[in-house]
């Protein structure tokens, strides 16, 4: 399943109560060791299916009397925080749990399931009911839905048949686990890396790629505007992600939109076909939403808003610079390759092609004026 | 008696045309120093430019850049190198790129200065800021000049052009015997056929000939340049530039 290994980061805590009823451990209910948030459809359907034969609950009934037989009723009610009761299961007295006296039964939800207890002779029915609640929860972790934040009770009553038709309960127990999406599961972060290299953009050589982190599965709406002097940023990306996509107009120069695409995984290259929209020497900004299931629903989680300059550059210049420094045919031969300044590196630190005009300026006045020279 | 007078007519013609050939026919013989082989420090490079080499014709052995020059090293600067050799008397010798010069000097007693010293220029250019006292000679030879020096800031190519910043110089034309004096702002070159034409310079071609040296006029750093190249297909290329920079006056 999609999610097991984000399920895995759900903390699971098991709170229970101990089995304190009015006449000693009549009632004592645990957890299976494995279980875990993983499991929460298997909890969700304890009663009636288990996809992987794992128990999960597992009940202890006595009977302290030495010397009476007694008939003992079970409800169980599973209940979340959110969504209130998610499944009740109950016995009608003819399905009565007929204990000896000093008898101890032990029984899981699969001897449930079965409709057995373990000796295989007594019966073990319930009837039970599952809530629309459960049947959406089913319904959204099938679909691959995370566990959101979430407390879940087991709640077990149990009743001793008296006078032969009435019904007295002599013991409750609950049992709870708390379920936890971590945030981080639910931002969008950058890469401080891939942020860098975007944040200088040089068109000459390749289209920005945009890249983020959070979950690769969903499918994230990523959207690049123009900054504008009448709208503010937030306006603008805003106005765009309230727009439905249209696959057909993943540019809307008009409204500053140069780029609103929706795409999977945690990357994606503006358009080598759309690159002449860009313009050199602007600021654009860009975003990326995506709308994530829970069991408690859908939450969209956007990134923050990040910033990209594309580089001006000055070719005619640079060329002319060049020729002098390189001379002509070294120039004319990077230019036949395709070849064109990208950086440089002068004590130490690297200057970008725009910003190195002005350094490669100075170093020629000065070979020009005869206050430097270039050596071999 | 005739004969005798035949005689002496013969010896007299004969010392008559030893005495021409000696002043006119090979000057460059006559105006030629002798020195004799030593290690003794005559000069050093002060400022350079790499590339530049220099070799003791005697001994072929190259030793390093910096180090001082000895009578009969042969000084070599590529095509982009310079160098600037302070001689013991504070003369001073810039050395433009492509240039190839043998240095000759007998020094005094104390060996501390420079007495006689010879430059030739086999290649390249030179400019001279001479600091000569009375009791030194200082000259360069060229492919057909001879250049005694007298004080004076000037400029001379391996092929016979001289100017004169300032002060005074006697070019000998070794094909010809012919001495001019080149006084302030003048200049001489020497064709292959041994025509000269000399004549006055401007204050604007005097500032454009000393240019080239202005890069020695001050110590050098060297800075590396990387300039990284790339094409939209994704191929690198890399330029490396060592440039030679003044350092900025403090």
């Amino acid at each position: 399943m999609y999610w097991s290994l984000i399920l895995l980061l759900g903390l699971l805590l098991q709170t229970g109560k101990s089995a304190v009823s009015e006449e000693g451990q009549l009632l004592n209910l645990q957890f299976h060791g494995d279980f875990s948030s993983d499991h929460l459809d298997e909890l969700i359907t304890f009663m009636f299916k288990s996809s992987e034969n794992i128990p999960v609950l597992h009940y202890q009934i006595q009977n302290p009397s030495e010397n009476e037989l007694v008939e003992y009723l079970i409800e169980t009610r599973l209940m979340s925080d959110f969504y209130g009761e998610l499944l009740y299961a109950v016995q009608e007295p003819e399905d009565a749990i007929v204990l000896q006296p000093d008898e101890t039964v032990r029984f899981s939800n699969l001897d449930i399931i079965n409709g057995k207890l373990p000796d295989g002779e007594r019966d073990l029915k319930f009837d039970f009911i599952l809530s629309s609640s459960a049947r959406n929860i089913l319904s959204s972790l099938n679909a691959g839905a995370l566990v959101s934040d979430d407390n879940y009770t087991v709640e077990v009553e149990l009743f001793k048949i008296t006078d032969g038709v009435s019904k007295e309960r002599i013991a409750t127990e609950s049992i709870s686990f708390e379920t936890n999406l971590p945030e981080s599961v639910l931002t969008i972060t950058d890469d401080g890396e891939a942020l860098s290299r975007i944040s200088r953009t040089d068109l000459r050589f390749e289209t920005p790629l945009f890249q983020w982190s959070g979950l690769e599965q969903l499918m994230y709406r990523l959207i690049v505007v123009k900054k504008s002097e009448t709208e503010t940023t937030e306006q603008l990306l805003n106005h765009q992600f309230q727009q439905p996509h249209s696959s057909e107009n993943i540019t809307n120069t008009s409204r500053n939109v140069y780029l609103d695409v929706i795409t999977t995984g945690n990357s994606f290259r503006y358009p080598e076909e759309l690159a002449e929209v860009l313009e050199q020497g602007e600021v654009y900004a860009w975003q990326v939403r995506a709308n994530v299931k829970t069991t408690h629903g859908e939450k969209e989680i956007e990134s923050d808003i990040w910033d990209f300059t594309t580089e001006r550059v000055d070719t005619d210049k640079l060329t002319e610079l060049l020729t002098i420094l390189l001379g002509t045919d070294k120039v004319e031969q990077l230019l036949r390759e395709g070849l064109e300044l990208d950086k440089i590196e002068l004590d130490g630190r690297v200057y970008t092609a725009s910003e190195a005009i002005p350094i490669l300026q100075e170093m020629v006045q000065k070979i020009q004026t005869n206050r430097a020279v270039i050596g071999e | 008696m005739k004969n005798l007078k035949t005689g002496l007519l013969i010896v007299g013609l004969l010392v008559a045309a030893i005495i021409v050939y000696l002043l006119f026919v090979s000057p460059a013989e006559q105006t030629t120093m002798q020195f004799e082989e030593s290690d003794d420090e005559i000069a050093y490079v002060r400022r350079y430019v790499p590339a530049v080499t220099i070799s003791n014709v005697s001994t072929d052995t190259l030793v390093t850049v910096g180090k001082s020059l000895v009578t009969g090293d042969t000084l070599t600067t590529s095509s982009a190198g310079f160098a600037m050799v302070l001689f013991l008397d504070e003369t001073i010798t810039r050395v433009s790129p492509s240039s190839q010069l043998v240095i000759r000097s007998a020094l005094n007693q104390d060996k501390d200065m420079n007495l006689r010293t010879q430059i030739n220029l086999a290649l390249g250019a030179l400019f001279m800021d001479v600091n000569r006292r009375g009791d030194t000679e200082f000259e360069i030879t060229t492919t057909n000049t001879v250049a005694s020096v007298k004080g004076t800031r000037f400029g001379i190519t391996s092929d016979d052009y001289i100017w004169v910043e300032e002060g005074e110089v006697e070019v000998t034309i070794r094909s010809t015997g012919q001495i001019v004096n080149l006084a302030n702002r003048m200049f001489l070159e020497v064709d292959q056929d041994g025509t000269v034409e000399s004549g006055e310079l401007t204050d604007e071609q005097i500032s454009e000939l000393s240019s080239e040296y202005e890069i020695l006029d001050r110590d050098l750093i060297e800075r590396e340049m990387r300039l990284q190249f790339r094409s939209r297909q994704g191929q690198d290329a890399e330029e490396r530039l060592r440039i030679f920079e003044q350092e900025e006056e403090n």
